[in-house]
């Protein structure tokens, strides 16, 4: 692929396929992480690492002849990945919870598993860049949200969840 | 790893927040009734599945080493359900197989939790009410028929964003308000 190309790649992942707004992958913890710097870098890191070697994995697995062992295969690196991301950052390091939850990484990793090194790389890097960005806008959005005029049956995540609504319709224009 | 423990026990005793924490599954396979209700059985499946296997294992294993045999357990009968929706749902394989994967590794917290099998059965009961409801107010009102149905009096009111990914969010910001709502009676 040329490097416009992977240049396309990138910035689809980040805008136009982001990945929560349009598959909804993510999303649930992205909420919950927003006001947390250390969240956004450290996930950025584990999809981009965790996407590589799921890919790696992959054609290892296809020439075994096992490719149905994906899901456990892919499951277990990531929690891998996550543990060493948490161990690494020490103090200033998100909850591990938090972090191996992400179905983000999940859906990275079975999406891009079957793209070639660099492109699943460039998917990978958008797909952070996209996150980031976003957990920016929620962050933002939560204190906009803690609104008194909000029903009482939507106040928390309802109310989250419809405003995601209203800002993947901005994305679904692309 | 006590926080997860703490976070599952949480989720399995709250219906706000374990219907949030449902909401990736939920949303993903509730564009159509018949996509909604194959996602809730197996997960359904997968819940009580994991648990039973999980709770003998927590006698054998102890601390970190119960969460890599929940994971393992939880995404090896994900596999098994993938492969089976493969082989006898080939229509509605596409739409659900990532997030029937994606499911495994909730389940990792649903075996957290303390009552384990009781509780695993409990969220996987709501879990498939809220994405039938999701599924049917997106195929009635977004797609105009019901179960692939056609419903010649929704022709010409059909809201086509609804089962575009914004509607996925919109109706299940909704049903979670319903839900909640309820349970608070308000």
């Amino acid at each position: 692929m040329t490097v416009k190309e992977l240049l396309l790649v990138i910035l689809s992942a980040a805008v136009a396929d982001n990945l929560v707004l349009s598959g909804y992958f993510g999303f649930d913890s992205s909420v919950l992480g927003a006001n947390k710097k250390s969240f956004s870098l450290c996930l950025g890191a584990v999809i981009i690492v965790s996407t590589l070697i799921c890919n790696l994995l992959h054609g290892i697995l296809v020439s075994m002849g096992v490719e149905y062992m994906e899901i456990m295969v892919f499951a277990l690196v990531i929690l891998v990945v996550c543990a060493i991301a948490v161990k690494l950052m020490g103090e200033k390091a998100p909850s591990f919870a938090m972090l191996t939850l992400n179905s983000v990484l999940l859906g990275v990793a079975l999406t891009g598993h079957s793209m070639g090194l660099a492109e699943a790389l460039c998917y990978a890097l958008g797909t952070a860049i996209g996150f980031w960005v976003l957990l920016e806008v929620f962050a933002s959005l939560r204190l906009k949200l803690n609104n008194p005029n909000v029903p009482k049956a939507f106040k928390g995540m309802p109310i989250t969840v419809l405003a995601a609504g209203i800002i993947a319709m901005a994305i679904y224009a692309f | 790893m006590n926080e997860m423990k703490k976070f599952g026990s949480a989720a399995a005793a709250n219906t706000g927040l374990l219907l949030f924490l449902a909401a990736v599954p939920a949303m993903g396979a509730s564009a159509d009734v018949g996509s909604a209700l194959v996602m809730g059985v197996c997960v359904f499946v997968l819940a009580l599945l994991t648990a039973l296997v999980v709770c003998a294992v927590r006698k054998v294993l102890s601390g970190d080493a119960v969460i890599a045999a929940a994971v393992i357990v939880a995404a090896g009968f994900a596999s098994l359900l993938v492969m089976l929706l493969r082989a006898y749902l080939p229509a509605v394989y596409p739409t659900v197989w990532m997030y029937l994967a994606v499911c495994a590794v909730n389940m990792m917290l649903v075996s957290q939790s303390e009552q384990g099998l009781a509780q695993a059965v409990r969220a996987s009961l709501i879990f498939l009410g809220a994405v039938v409801l999701t599924a049917v107010i997106r195929e009635v009102l977004g797609a105009g028929s019901f179960a692939g149905v056609a419903l010649p009096f929704m022709e010409g009111y059909k809201l086509s964003i609804l089962t575009q990914a914004p509607g996925g969010f919109i109706v299940f910001a909704l049903v979670m308000a319903v839900l909640g709502g309820a349970k608070k009676g308000e």
